[in-house]
């Protein structure tokens, strides 16, 4: 390719959910031709194809409440407005308080949802087990079910970006690793991918479980680190699940998919684990096998179909990492999304298109701003329900 | 709803002179007499093979394929469990028995209609999206008819929690090739522990195998009727041996076409089955075993190649016709199989055959899903068109400690997979001490072993065959993945829309794989077809990550005990 050509306005480094949607928005407002996406793996080969299509808008902080409510009605037009189906299916969420104090956490979540306008119920026990029959459990305190939530298919949107972006002319380098980032004096220059350098006034590290090898190729440390997680699908059986069911503590959750798989998982400590890589455990497969048997016992007669895993980009306050990286001239973090990039994707990365763009956003830089962990701005909430 | 007590014939009813013999369970309901100590699908199989499942998308009806419990073509409701294999239940007096699919019933399904109003395909991907304001009403009907059993109505008995045990060495697999290996292990050092697994043998299948988190490895065994074991082991040995692959054409999934291990499995140890007239698919040594067995039923054989020389002998003595070089152009018939059309590879002149059952013996393939999980290097071997484990001459896979013997490892001919076994053997033996005090008794060159792998039963030729074939008119569906219902009309398209056309990537758009055998049947015969679309070399289409379990477990059997 020529040297002009490889000039770019905007290279986005990571073609899962978070970087095709921040190029979505990006080229409707300029040429498509200038802006990038480079992907080491296969298209939805990274966290945006592994996920649980968990979409909720059950949170602690308004920002994540807000982002969650615009992303449930992008999602709902998905079909409609990108031609590739993505079976949103509005089931609601169901939290489950089992304690004492996860009662108090789910009611106090249940009125700051509310205040935005939001439809979500307390359920008793009785109503627990109206909505989900299948959950003979001793000990549900209760919990809160906001009809709207809902599970989406994580990969046709893929496709569906993918497709949209093609049309419009941006460019898409998937099967591509980036080996390096060019700095030049405190300023970003480009990026080098299989020893070409390619130019850009702009990076974006959208690079969910690997965005911290990206920050070292800038020369920066990280504040977010990749956590391996794991989840598994049934066999697929006829509709009886409505909601996606979440509990607290272990984040335990399942729903369950258009096709009828029982789809979830559990958050289990690999940090000690001597395995590289993605991987499936056996301890898991036990793990989230008890979880399930003991929460809905009928379930014991069904069979685990695959089990698989993948990374969560966690930050330390539970909320991504939005903006340009005061470290670095040109440099943007799109990442941190922990184990809630997809219902996030929509309406976050339309705000950093407009951080990109140099405009301002709605959204309180307290919140989403990467110059809250520098000590540039002090950070302000913290998301204690991102679990799950 | 007609009266489902009443028996449906009187002679059903009357007792057979042999009471002992048959046993009376419900089916959907209606009392029927089957004979006893076969499986399901077998003694429901009296007169043909039944309709026992329509198909996810298209209600297709399906039956018997596979015998291994691994496709989604025998799935029952049985004593309120759903999804429960026939082909590997063998029902007891009393037993309740329902079939799931199909609306009235699965044997006349009025749903089937979808098969031809979708008569390319149901477009699941990108239809169903216009106009806003049906959004909801879509998703509500598409639902109501996903899943293939309903939930159970209770909860079962708790089961006892899983057992653990420890050992020196685990061998997966009591073929010939497993049962040498530990013959030959014990004999060699006795203080070892040693833990077979079979499926047929005890009823023990490892569907996971990965690090243990202290040393060594963590299997988890899923058992008949008893939870599931977990072995932490030292070392293992994998002697999980080899299956019958499929073929996609018009009509692949019709009740009636199934393979040789299908059709074994039928049989079962009485040999007895429902076919008058047989077609066989093949012509290496896996076709040898079936026409032996079956040969008085055996009408045609037919040879994708050419026969060995043996193999024809054998037929012209039990009276089979023969045909080479031809290619199954589709099957038909209505609920089961009544006929297939061949064709002439050379000549292209057409040939229909009226059967009750075609036989696919054709290419046999590595069970080699362990080994993946397992994180050995896998390869892809031309010759065998499969991916097999990179070995050491002691056929030491490259994960310390993780063996692989027979045909699971390559080694397709009976006297090199024994030999293959000795020679892991030798080393296990020795307590891994790369067999030193070993070596000096071996009689086997392990140099010369390696080289002994995959070109005996050669699938080299699948490419061009299904070169070929993808050039040929097609006037029907061809479903390519029968478990999800995706057409070869689906991949071909996702090819020609310009997609990244590797495995990984039309799975995730077509869903090809994902269904309940996991791609055992459908994924080698795509990596080809990806290929023969693209140009681009199998390797280069790439394989799917093998996701555990490699059959599906009960959640039950390993949440025992609490
Ligand atoms: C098991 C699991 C369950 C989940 N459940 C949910 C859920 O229910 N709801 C929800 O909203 N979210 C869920 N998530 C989280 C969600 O999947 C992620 O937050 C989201 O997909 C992040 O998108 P992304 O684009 O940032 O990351 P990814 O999709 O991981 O994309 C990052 C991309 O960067 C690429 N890359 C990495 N290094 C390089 C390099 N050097 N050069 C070029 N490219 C590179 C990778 O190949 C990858 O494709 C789940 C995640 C997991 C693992």
């Amino acid at each position: 390719m020529p040297s002009e050509a490889s000039h770019y306005d905007t290279i986005i480094i990571g073609g899962g959910v978070i970087g095709l949607y921040t190029a979505f928005h990006l080229s409707a407002r300029m040429d498509p031709r200038k802006v990038l996406v480079v992907d080491r793996t296969f298209p939805s080969g990274g966290a945006s194809g592994r996920n649980g299509g968990g979409v909720r808008q059950q949170w602690e902080s308004k920002a994540t409440i807000r982002l969650a409510k615009e992303s449930v009605q992008t999602y709902s037009r998905f079909g409609r407005d990108f031609g590739f189906n993505p079976w949103f299916r509005q089931g609601g969420y169901l939290f489950l308080a089992f304690r004492e104090e996860e009662r108090k956490t789910l009611q106090k979540m249940e009125r700051g949802v509310r205040e935005e306008g939001l439809p979500i119920r307390w359920l008793d026990p009785a109503a627990v087990h109206a909505l989900v029959e299948e959950l003979e459990v001793p000990g549900i305190l209760g919990g809160t079910y906001l009809p709207t939530d809902g599970v989406i298919h994580p990969f046709p949107v893929i496709w569906g970006l993918i497709s949209e972006l093609k049309r419009r002319g941006v460019e898409l380098r998937y099967r591509t690793e980036v080996s390096g980032v060019e700095t030049v004096s405190g300023g970003v220059r480009g990026v080098r991918v299989q020893g070409e350098l390619l130019r850009a006034d702009r990076v974006v590290n959208a690079a969910g479980g690997w965005s911290q090898q990206i920050n070292s190729l800038a020369g920066l440390p990280s504040f977010t680190k990749p956590t391996l997680h794991e989840i598994l699908a049934t066999e697929p059986v006829k509709p009886f699940l409505k909601p996606m069911v979440v509990t607290l503590g272990r984040g335990t959750y399942f729903s369950q998919t258009m096709r009828g798989e029982i789809v979830g998982g559990l958050t289990m400590d690999h940090s000690r684990s001597q395995r590289q890589g993605l991987y499936s455990s056996g301890e898991f497969l036990v793990e989230m096998a008890r979880e399930l048997a003991r929460l809905m016992p009928r379930v014991a007669d069904v069979r685990i179909l695959r089990c698989w895993s993948g990374y969560y980009d966690d930050s330390p306050d539970g909320l991504p990492l939005l903006g340009e990286d005061p470290r670095l001239k040109g440099f943007y973090q799109a990442n941190g999304f922990g184990g809630h990039g997809f219902m996030l994707a929509p309406s976050s990365t339309a705000r950093l298109a407009k951080i990109l763009l140099g405009e301002r956003t709605d959204l309180d830089p307290h919140w989403i701003s990467p110059d809250r962990f520098t000590g540039q701005i002090p950070g302000r909430p913290v998301e204690g329900l991102s679990l799950g | 709803m007609a009266d489902r007590s009443r028996p449906r014939s009187s002679k059903k009813d009357a007792p057979t002179g042999q009471p002992t013999s048959r046993i009376t369970i419900y089916l959907n309901g209606r009392k029927r007499s089957i004979p006893s100590g076969r499986s399901l699908s077998s003694a429901l199989s009296e007169e043909h093979i039944p309709v026992l499942v329509r198909s996810l998308k298209y209600h297709r009806p399906r039956g018997q394929y596979c015998g291994t419990g691994q496709c989604a073509g025998c799935l029952v409701r049985h004593n309120g469990v759903p999804m429960a294999r026939a082909c590997q239940i063998v029902p007891e007096d009393g037993d309740v028995v329902e079939t799931e699919s199909g609306w009235p019933s699965t044997e006349h399904d009025l749903l089937s209609l979808m098969d031809r109003v979708f008569s390319q395909k149901m477009d699941t991907l990108r239809g169903f999206t216009r106009p806003l304001v049906l959004r909801r009403p879509y998703l509500k009907v598409v639902r109501s008819f996903s899943g293939l059993g309903a939930m159970p109505d209770t909860a079962p008995k708790k089961s006892p929690s899983m057992e653990q045990k420890t050992v020196d060495l685990l061998i997966v697999g009591g073929g010939a090739t497993g049962r040498a290996a530990e013959q030959a292990v014990i004999e060699g050092s006795i203080r070892q522990r040693v833990h077979l697994s079979d499926r047929r043998v005890a009823g023990e299948s490892v569907v996971y195998l990965g690090p243990s988190e202290d040393k060594g490895f963590l299997a988890l065994v899923s058992r008949k009727g008893l939870p599931a074991l977990q072995v932490t082991s030292r070392k293992v040995l994998v002697a999980t041996g080899s299956y019958d692959a499929g073929l996609f054409f018009p009509g692949s999934d019709l009740p009636g076409v199934l393979t040789g291990e299908g059709l074994e499995s039928l049989a079962g140890e009485q040999g007895v089955h429902p076919f008058q007239s047989i077609v066989v698919f093949g012509g290496g040594p896996r076709t040898r075993r079936l026409v032996k067995r079956f040969g008085s039923r055996v009408k045609l054989l037919a040879a994708p190649t050419t026969l060995s020389e043996d193999l024809r002998q054998l037929a012209r003595s039990l009276e089979i016709e023969v045909v080479e070089r031809s290619m199954i152009l589709s099957a038909q018939g209505r609920n089961r199989l009544r006929s297939v059309l061949l064709q002439d590879r050379k000549t292209g002149e057409q040939r229909r055959v009226r059967a009750g059952a075609l036989v696919l013996a054709h290419r046999v393939l590595p069970n080699a899903t362990l080994l993946f999980q397992a994180g050995a290097v896998m390869q892809w071997r031309e010759g065998g068109s499969a991916y097999f484990p990179e070995l050491s001459p002691r056929c030491e896979t490259t994960v310390p400690g993780l063996f692989a013997v027979g045909s699971a490892a390559g080694f397709l001919d009976p006297t090199s997979s024994l030999e293959s076994a000795r020679c892991a053997a030798e080393t296990l033996a020795g307590g891994g001490q790369s067999g030193k005090n070993a070596s000096s008794q071996s009689s086997s060159d392990p140099a010369g072993l390696l080289a002994k792998r995959v070109p005996q039963e050669d699938n080299g030729f699948m490419l061009e065959y299904l070169t070929e074939f993808l050039r040929l008119p097609r006037t029907r569906k061809t479903v390519l993945c029968p478990c999800e219902d995706v057409t070869l009309e689906e991949v071909e398209g996702v090819v020609k829309e310009g997609w990244d056309p590797t495995l990984e990537v039309v799975k995730r758009l077509t869903g090809t794989g994902m269904g309940l055998c996991q791609g055992r049947y459908c994924v080698p015969d795509s990596i080809l077809l990806l290929s023969a679309l693209t140009g681009r070399s199998p390797e280069a289409i790439g394989f799917m990550t093998q996701r555990p379990p490699v059959w599906p477990l009960r959640i039950g059997d390993l949440a025992g005990g609490r």
